[in-house]
């Protein structure tokens, strides 16, 4: 009897197990714990699910995987199977996670600012399309750059109603695009082979961090690598300041801003004339003035001669202006002559599988529709923030006139309106969405989580709005087939006529399932030639007198569509080291004769109004020019978003973001913006090296070619091996290890923000950041070296060293960090009272201390890692080699009784899977094959700060200088 | 059986004082005096040392001992490979404990030997000498167990050598 | 002030008796002025003050304090190692004095040693108030969590938890026998419950022949255990910092440096105490110029020494070519701490020379201000040593620079306050002269000449 009932009872509990399990839900945080009696498909508790998706954080198209843990996005990396991206993830695209899951996210869908249910919302929408087509008003579309079915689908249902669609992207290579129709008749942009070039020049292509994608990063970094192609490329830049990337040139040839054009034809000349040059452009070159050209552009005639050689010789590449270069498109042209006389056309500058800009507007197109806004019915605007991105009142005056605005918006947006209707379409991760925004490259979108609010995708929205108007079953259009009820049927009846047929595959449920397992398709298109038809040269501009204004965008934040996301805002800017706040690099003569100090605020004024913001003294930066970052500084975008700063676009005259006079004046101090970064250089400390290009090779073994100890510390000590006092501590299996490249660090940032996603890092915000409480547990220090023509910037990435005589273990009272088996320096953070002494002995400055509690606002706190416990006030937190991936990987490889493989080892942790340049590499250095291994041999690596033999667990390889200026290890000594 | 208590004003007064009683033959006698007197004490104990210095001794011995083994049995009790790879029992980080607790222990156990010899604390000892005026300016003298005629003999020898007030008590010592 | 020229040669007055010792000394006791009242009602008012910081500290965490990485050390340790200096001078007069048979330590020891007693209890407020997890704090103290893990005895905080709790412990024992004789004195002077009160607290004491002897042995030994414990504690302490690898504070010469110093500002503190202390409760007789400028020329002394570690600081980081060694100490010159710096050369090495002028330190008024400028040198020392060599740590990327705020100098306040309240305490409970001591330094009552000497 009892037995009965105690078996009914497990019945009953069997039930309500299973049907928790079942009704999982990720929106709420569940609140009873019951066991799976029989576990749901899909969910294995403890178990991550990884979906290959695509990333929209800017137009590249990347193609990424996301990490599902009982039905939460935790992470994004990557997708290895990529070719645009190689499995790397640059900082906007990570910090694109947060997008989901955003505190300011609508609920639900919105008419005229309040809450409605879809069905409300969605019959308004279609009244408002009936009453325009009554009325004989227009429909129109704007919105950001969409290519494939999720862009097919607008236009089919947007043209059958008549209107016009205009996609639109702020930083598009407008400029360039117009230049290469001009140059060689094609309606695209060239591709740029990083790989092959010996000698990059950039005339302000911002291309490793917001000009183009990580495609560019991973060329670089193989031309950095002397391993890779027996070359190491010498990167210069014509530019009047340095941005994020050019602070990475080997030269600096700082022209006034506005004649880079001319140095650019000027160069062409010299090349020309090298190489004896007689292809269709020589006809323009014959009336060029070089000394001239050079002469107005301030820049050194030897440094123009030299590089002319360079590019004669061997296989270069130029890249054209960024949004920060005056007279863009002239620059453009230039830069395509230059590639034309130097024979880089077809063989490093390449046409085919380039930006697919076929879908894609010019701004003259958006202003077109802004000026007829009157006659516009009902204008949807596909998460476009036209009024923070363009200049002056003209769009926000241009909205107040349109009848209806439909926006498809998961956030607020300084372009919303009170009588807008607001439709939430989801997030990346929530819907089915393709790109093709590379030609030939299809990548897939797959909804990777349930959604976590009440939205539709756009896609649904358009079939619903095309049923509800009796569209789509066979119009005039030859789609002659009904339209499916849902986008992914949609969805996948465009890909089975544009992707499967091409392809030769032949069964399409196998395509398809692939496809969406790798995350898409990819056509490898061969990539051509193009034949020279410029009739005249552009018109170069010269140097003009005043401050010259241009600027750039955050190399997170971009044009300003991710000013909402708070690691966008934590993560210190490369360069300067900036958070949360808007600032403007001035030349440092400029600050001193406005007697700026540290904390100071400058007042920006142009002829279109004046900001006030921080500001930062650029070594790098001409006198006459004046750049601020874009990006920040919005109203009304969120809570984040309205944090920081003030927007730059509003010093604009016209939609160029350079070119504008300002006057700079000095304003109150900041109570906001700080820089997280100490010294501008390394204090002629011997902390990061660099080697000379000629040395490489010359095999002088290990840390040969760098000077590691300060004093040199005598031979004998080694040989005799008496430098230690203790041995090293046992490693039986395992020695992780970390090996950077400094010569491929770009100072992209990539890898912190991988670190704080990983890592469940808090967000301190601007105040405590202003006090120096950051969190991140990597550091990425900018050391300034050179000045003038040769800047010698040096990243350094600093984590926690994982030393196997660190100092931080032998302080701690409290036994709360020690040495593991694993060579890790392992951090107990229950154990952890806080005497913050281990911090005090860390050399490497790798420990941070949480001061406060730092929590995560709803909806933030469902993005945190459970494989990574969330620390709280009083505790020391630091880099852990993510102990959790490494347990993760040994306890799947000992369920075989092996040892983890160096290749599920090298890109395990996420700096390194993020790293676009691929300068991280982990792995095992009991293994003499790993490649790790081999890299601690390379004659270029070098632990940091060595002289203190803490014997680190990560080493740098330094930094190649072409630079023929005597300056030892680069530490002054 | 009764005792003889005297209290002198000088302190060569009750130096003879000593000398007479002690060479008459009466070992059981207490002297008290309000600050400490070298001639007291010499001429009572012969300089013989206190027995004190051994209680000091073991304390000390133990507190290293227990020092030095309490650092290095909890580090082998839980081998955790720590600080900037020092072996698990390194002498030199260790010494530092061991010193304290010596002169810690060294210190308890030469109270509690203190305390031990001189009877304390305690409230019936010496009542005799219950006299706010010893622990100010002058030295008392109490002579133990004697019979009457002694202790009438004793008194007069007191008051000869030039005590303020003698008076004979009740020898509830006996 | 009393005038000092003419007592300034005055040792312990011979004249006096017994009896007069015992009742000066008493006398200020149980008698409340309104100085005494004034001071009191400061103390409470700071205490309370400090108390609101530490409480916002206890909810919101250290962040509301001023620190900024990588500075993780700032005020409350520079605190914490002034007040164990301060405790330093105390044992010292009373043991290392003791032993070296100096007369003029009696007058002055007992008020010392209570000086060191309450620094020690006031720089122990420090570790537990510095730490991230202030209600972990007992997770210092050497036992075992519920996993049989101990700390970790190699750590210099481990040492330190050891050295200042065994000195605090050493050091009250040792005051505590030493106020057995008086207690019993004053059990003798006062009536009913105050009588019985000091009667339990002098533990049946009659001073007795066998009671003086087991004493006196007791004490040397006490003294003889006092007096390296005077050494190690501070140089213990100064291994918080030698035994990091921090530039500026990795070096052997920190041990002698800072016991050097620690006597300096005891001893000055002493000065600061004392002459109130005495001109107040007119007690020239026992307290007086002889030994104030006894304490003055100890100052001179290690004040000498300390100067001479200053410079050899600067020229072994000069010498060793170390970049980071030399970066530190040129920037704590020049830096942004120049004032932290310079105040401390002009408080501890320049201003103490006027003291080599006799009639310098034979004034009250220039020992009693001058004294306080010692202590304010030596905090701004510690401070100096402590937020420089962090906020410029190795790695120039992440050099930052800390300023206190006021939650801080509210606990800075906090812990004067809360000194100043025991020793307010004291002066008027206990005896702050060694009535039995001070009897010692008399010439017996003797009948007829000369038969002392037997």
């Amino acid at each position: 009897m009892a037995d009965m009932n105690r078996r009914d009872f497990l019945k009953v509990l069997g039930i309500s197990g299973t049907a928790s399990a079942c009704t999982i839900d990720p929106v709420t945080p569940i609140e009873k714990v019951l066991p799976y009696v029989v576990t749901p498909d899909q969910i294995i508790p403890g178990v991550a699910t990884w979906f290959a998706t695509q990333c929209t954080a800017c137009p590249v198209g990347c193609g990424v995987v996301a990490k599902n843990r009982e039905g939460r996005i935790i992470m994004l990396e990557g997708n290895r199977e990529h070719p645009t991206n190689n499995g790397s993830l640059c900082a906007k695209g990570i910090t694109d996670l947060q997008a989901t899951y955003s505190p300011d996210r609508f609920t639900g869908p919105m008419v005229a600012g309040q809450d409605s249910t879809w069905d409300d919302a969605f019959g308004k929408v279609v009244s408002a399309v009936k009453a325009a087509q009554s009325s004989g008003k227009k429909i129109a579309w704007l919105g950001r750059e969409r290519t494939g079915a999720t862009a097919a689908i607008t236009d089919q249902v947007i043209g059958a109603l008549g209107g016009s669609v205009t996609r639109w992207e702020p930083l598009g290579k407008e400029a360039l695009r117009k230049a290469t129709k001009a140059v060689f008749g094609i309606d695209g942009v060239p591709s740029y082979a990083l790989s092959q070039a010996e000698t990059i020049i950039s005339f302000g292509a911002d291309f490793l961090s917001t000009w183009g994608g990580p495609d560019h990063h991973h060329g670089y970094g193989q031309s950095r690598d002397p391993d890779h192609c027996g070359f190491v490329s010498q990167f210069w830049v014509v530019e009047p300041r340095l941005s994020n990337t050019s602070v990475n040139a080997d030269i600096h040839l700082s022209a006034a801003p506005g004649t880079e054009a001319g140095v650019a034809l000027a160069l062409a000349k010299l090349v020309a004339d090298e190489r004896k040059y007689s292809g269709p452009a020589s006809s323009l070159l014959t009336d060029i003035d070089v000394d001239g050209l050079i002469a107005a552009a301030g820049v050194s005639k030897d440094r123009m001669i030299e590089l002319a050689g360079r590019m004669a010789a061997n296989m270069s590449i130029a890249m054209p202006g960024g949004t920060a270069t005056v007279n863009e498109e002239a620059v453009a042209v230039a830069t395509l002559i230059l590639n034309e006389v130097a024979g880089n056309i077809g063989e490093t500058v390449t046409f085919g599988q380039d930006a697919n800009l076929a879908g894609v507007s010019y701004y003259a197109d958006v202003e077109a529709v802004l000026a007829d806004a009157a006659n516009i019915g009902v204008l949807f605007l596909d998460e476009l923030d036209i009024v923070y991105t363009t200049p002056g009142s003209t769009a926000k005056d241009a909205l107040a006139l349109v009848a209806q605005i439909v926006a498809f918006q998961n956030e607020p947006s300084e372009s919303l309106t009170e009588s807008s209707i607001v439709l939430p379409t989801g997030t990346t991760l929530e819907n089915w969405g393709d790109n093709e925004s590379i030609m030939g490259r299809h990548t897939l979108q797959q909804p990777a989580m349930k959604g976590l609010k009440n939205t539709r995708g756009s896609g649904d929205i358009m079939l619903a709005l095309a049923k509800s108007l009796g569209l789509g079953a066979g119009d005039d259009d030859e789609e002659a087939t009904p339209l499916p009820d849902t986008f992914q049927a949609f969805l996948m009846d465009w890909w089975k006529s544009n992707v499967f047929a091409k392809s030769d595959a032949t069964d399409w449920d196998v395509f398809w399932r692939s496809a969406v397992q790798t995350g898409g398709h990819f056509f490898s298109r061969d990539v051509h030639s193009a034949t020279f038809q410029l009739a005249s040269l552009p018109e170069v501009g010269g140097t003009t007198d005043g401050v010259t204004l241009g600027l750039f965008p955050h190399h997170i934040t971009y044009d300003g569509r991710h000013a909402n996301r708070p690691w966008a805002h934590e993560m210190p800017e490369p360069v300067t080291g900036f958070v949360w706040g808007t600032w403007a690099e001035i030349s440092l003569a400029t600050a001193e004769k406005l007697g700026l100090e540290e904390d100071d605020k400058v007042t920006l004024t142009t002829a279109a109004g004046s900001i006030d913001v921080g500001f930062f003294p650029s070594p790098g930066i001409r006198d006459d020019m004046v750049a601020v970052v874009m990006g920040n500084g919005h109203e009304g975008a969120g809570r984040y978003a309205d944090l920081t700063g003030a927007n730059p676009v509003r010093l604009l005259t016209s939609m160029s973001y350079a070119g504008d006079k300002v006057t700079v004046t000095k304003a109150g101090k900041t109570t906001h913006i700080s820089t997280q970064l100490g010294n501008i250089d390394q204090d002629n400390r011997p902390i990061n090296y660099i080697v000379k290009a000629k040395d490489i090779g010359t095999g002088k073994g290990p840390g040969g070619l760098v000077h590691l100890h300060h004093p040199p510390i005598d031979e004998r000590l080694i040989e005799n091996n008496l430098l230690d006092m203790y041995p090293e501590p046992e490693h039986p299996t395992y020695r992780f290890a970390m090996a950077i490249d400094l010569n491929k660090c770009t100072g992209c940032a990539a890898c912190q923000v991988a670190c704080y996603a990983e890592n469940n890092i808090g967000v301190v915000g601007p105040e405590q950041n202003r006090r120096g409480r950051h969190m991140g547990w990597m550091r990425l220090s900018r050391y300034w070296e050179g000045s003038g023509e040769e800047p010698d910037v040096r990243w350094q990435p600093t984590m926690c060293q994982q030393c196997s005589h660190a100092p931080c273990e032998g302080v701690c009272p409290v036994l709360a960090t020690y040495h593991n088996l694993d060579g890790l320096n392992a951090m107990i953070y229950n154990r952890c009272v806080g005497t913050r002494y281990c911090a005090n002995n860390c050399p490497y400055s790798a420990r941070r201390f949480n001061y406060h509690t730092y929590d995560w606002p709803e909806a933030f706190h469902m993005m945190l890692n459970p494989d990574v416990m969330t620390r709280t006030m009083g505790v020391m937190e630091k880099c852990t080699f993510c102990v959790q991936r490494i347990r993760e990987a040994k306890s799947d490889y000992r369920d075989h009784g092996q040892v983890v493989p160096d290749a599920a080892l090298t890109k395990l942790l996420p700096c390194a899977s993020a790293c676009g340049s691929d300068c991280i590499t982990f792995g095992n250095l009991k293994d003499p094959e790993s490649e790790v291994s081999k890299k601690f041999e390379n004659e270029r690596a070098y632990p940091m700060l060595a002289e203190l033999n803490t014997k680190p667990g990560v080493r740098y390889l330094a930094r190649i200088s072409h630079s023929e200026a005597e300056t030892g290890h680069g530490g002054g000594h | 059986m009764s005792n003889v208590k005297a209290i002198f004003g000088h302190l060569d007064c009750l130096v003879d004082a000593i000398d007479g009683v002690k060479s008459s033959g009466h070992a059981d006698f207490a002297v008290t005096a309000p600050l400490p007197r070298h001639e007291i004490e010499e001429l009572i104990y012969e300089g013989e040392p206190s027995p004190v210095r051994w209680f000091t001794l073991t304390g000390a011995i133990f507190g290293g001992t227990m020092g030095f083994s309490l650092c290095s049995l909890t580090h082998l009790n839980w081998p955790m490979i720590i600080p900037a790879g020092k072996p698990l029992v390194s002498v030199p980080a260790f010494m530092v404990v061991t010193f304290e607790a010596t002169v810690l222990f060294g210190c308890l156990f030469t109270l509690i030997g203190m305390l031990y010899h001189c009877r304390l604390p305690a409230n019936e000892m010496d009542v005799e000498f219950e006299d706010p005026r010893l622990s100010d300016d002058v030295f008392g003298m109490l002579v133990r167990n004697l019979d009457d005629e002694t202790a009438a003999d004793i008194q007069s020898k007191l008051d000869g050598y030039g005590a303020i007030e003698t008076s004979i008590t009740g020898g509830e010592h006996a | 002030m009393a005038n000092t020229n003419s007592n300034s040669e005055a040792k312990v007055d011979t004249e006096l008796s017994y009896g007069q010792v015992t009742s000066d000394v008493l006398a200020p006791l149980f008698t409340m002025g309104k100085p005494y009242m004034a001071g009191m009602g400061l103390v409470l008012l700071g205490l309370a003050y400090g108390g609101w910081c530490i409480i916002q500290q206890l909810v919101w965490g250290l962040g509301v304090a001023g620190y900024s990485q990588p500075d993780f050390w700032g005020l409350y340790i520079t605190t914490f190692v002034f007040w164990v200096g301060i405790g330093h001078a105390g044992t010292l007069i009373s043991a290392v004095l003791f032993l070296f048979r100096s007369k003029w330590r009696t007058g002055v020891y007992r008020a010392a040693e209570a000086m060191t007693i309450f620094a020690v209890m006031t720089a122990a407020l420090f570790p537990a108030l510095h730490v991230g997890r202030m209600w972990n704090a007992y997770w210092l103290f050497p036992y075992p969590n519920q996993r049989q893990l101990w700390q970790n005895f190699k750590s210099p905080l481990m040492w330190d938890v050891f050295a200042v709790s065994t000195y605090f412990t050493v050091s009250t024992i040792f005051f505590y026998i030493g106020l057995i004789p008086d207690f019993a004195a004053m059990r003798d002077r006062t009536r009913g419950v105050i009588s019985k009160m000091y009667g339990s607290l002098a533990i049946g004491w009659r001073g007795t022949d066998r009671q003086w002897r087991h004493y006196m042995a007791a004490y040397g030994f006490f003294a003889a255990f006092a007096t390296p414990l005077v050494l190690s504690v501070h140089s213990i302490v100064s291994w918080d910092f030698a035994m990091a690898q921090t530039a500026g504070w990795h070096s052997t010469l920190f041990p002698p440096y800072f016991v050097a110093g620690a006597i300096f500002s005891g001893c000055a503190m002493v000065i600061t105490l004392m002459v109130p202390l005495s001109a107040i409760f007119k007690w020239e007789k026992y307290i007086n110029v002889w030994h104030f400028e006894h304490l003055a020329k100890m100052c001179l002394l290690t004040g000498g020494i300390l100067t001479y570690a200053y410079l050899m600081e600067y020229f072994i980081a000069w010498y060793s070519d170390n970049p980071y060694e030399w970066g530190i100490f040129a920037f704590r010159v020049v830096g942004d701490y120049w004032w932290v710096f310079w105040i401390m050369v002009v408080c501890n090495c320049i201003v103490p020379l006027i003291w080599w002028f006799k009639k310098a330190r034979t004034n009250l008024w220039c020992l009693f201000i001058v004294s306080i400028v010692i202590n304010i040198g030596m905090w701004f020392e510690r401070f100096n040593i402590i937020a420089s060599s962090l906020a410029h740590q190795f790695d120039p990327a992440a050099w930052t620079y800390y300023l206190p705020n006021y939650i801080e100098i509210g606990v800075l306040i906090f812990s004067f306050s809360w000194f100043f309240l025991w020793f307010l305490l004291f002066v008027k409970v206990m005896p702050s002269v060694a009535i039995a001591e001070v009897k010692e330094l008399l010439p017996p009552p003797l009948k007829q000449k000369g038969v002392a000497a037997k």
